[in-house]
């Protein structure tokens, strides 16, 4: 068997857990710190449901499972608001970037990125695969 | 605030955020290595500290002062390896560290892995020095 990889594009793959009650915990403890880490849609859509902590769990895993495919940590200049997990109109997650991850990524020859998300009342997990070109910009 | 209140209260906010008792937490404990940190904790942290110290240092920002301001391609070598003058930096950030052994052989995305308590409080305490911009 042999790995398809187009011979002008990497492919990277990143992927995370994240404890649903960690993230509930953090929530509880510093509630009015969150825009922190999720943008105001990301809070928005997950207000007031009970799943909350999952649906920010889930997203949580979506930006370091991203980090992780770019091959990078959260670098200097960046936050996690440069990384954001929406849905498309048919409830598919999509990652929009800004900001120096916006930048990092580009300048790392990224052409496109998908992610696929699940969870349990306990678990979060995210997947993300990114196309980059092999020749950096 | 002086020095040894700031370690204080850093050795505080890692040991709640972790929910560890105090004695598991010392000055050489490193945060995400020993202490098996993540990254929602290292924010936890960051928080806490904010609120114990008044001082705010962001995630982003932490990796900006271990990485002394230096760009990836400058801090990393070819390998990924963390370069001679990344090295030289490491060590003013983690007097700990001994250089020598790490030469062309500590992989830039482990760096935080070594960071320690005493370390963090060394970064809030000069964080403190410097109003924010």
């Amino acid at each position: 068997m042999q790995l398809y990889q187009p011979a002008d594009d990497r492919i990277r793959v990143g992927v995370d857990v994240v404890h649903v009650d960690r993230v509930s915990r953090f929530a509880a403890e510093h509630r009015g710190r969150l825009d922190v880490v999720w943008t105001p849609l990301e809070l928005a859509h997950g207000a007031g449901r009970a799943s909350e902590a999952q649906h920010l769990a889930v997203r949580f895993a979506a930006k370091e499972a991203l980090l992780k495919a770019l091959g990078t940590g959260l670098g200097p200049g960046m936050s996690w608001t440069d990384i954001e997990v929406l849905n498309d109109r048919r409830g598919r997650p999509v990652l929009k970037l800004g900001g120096r991850v916006a930048a990092w990524a580009a300048a790392h020859g990224m052409r496109a990125a998908d992610v696929s998300l699940s969870h349990t009342p306990t678990i979060a997990f995210a997947v993300v695969l990114v196309l980059a070109s092999a020749t950096p910009v | 605030m002086t020095e040894e209140e700031t370690l204080n209260a850093v050795c505080e906010a890692v040991t709640d955020a972790l929910g560890l008792d105090e004695d598991e937490v010392t000055p050489q404990s490193t945060i995400t290595g020993e202490l098996g940190a993540e990254s929602i904790d290292l924010l936890d942290i960051l928080f806490r500290i904010e609120r114990l110290t008044g001082t705010r240092v962001q995630a982003g920002d932490l990796a900006n002062y271990i990485q002394g301001g230096m760009t990836d391609e400058e801090f990393g070598t070819e390998n990924d390896m963390v370069s001679a003058v990344g090295l030289a930096h490491l060590k003013t950030v983690m007097p700990q560290l001994d250089i020598d052994a790490l030469v062309d052989s500590l992989p830039a995305e482990e760096v935080i892995s070594h960071l320690t308590v005493a370390n963090l409080a060394t970064i809030v305490t000069r964080y403190a020095a410097v109003p924010a911009g």
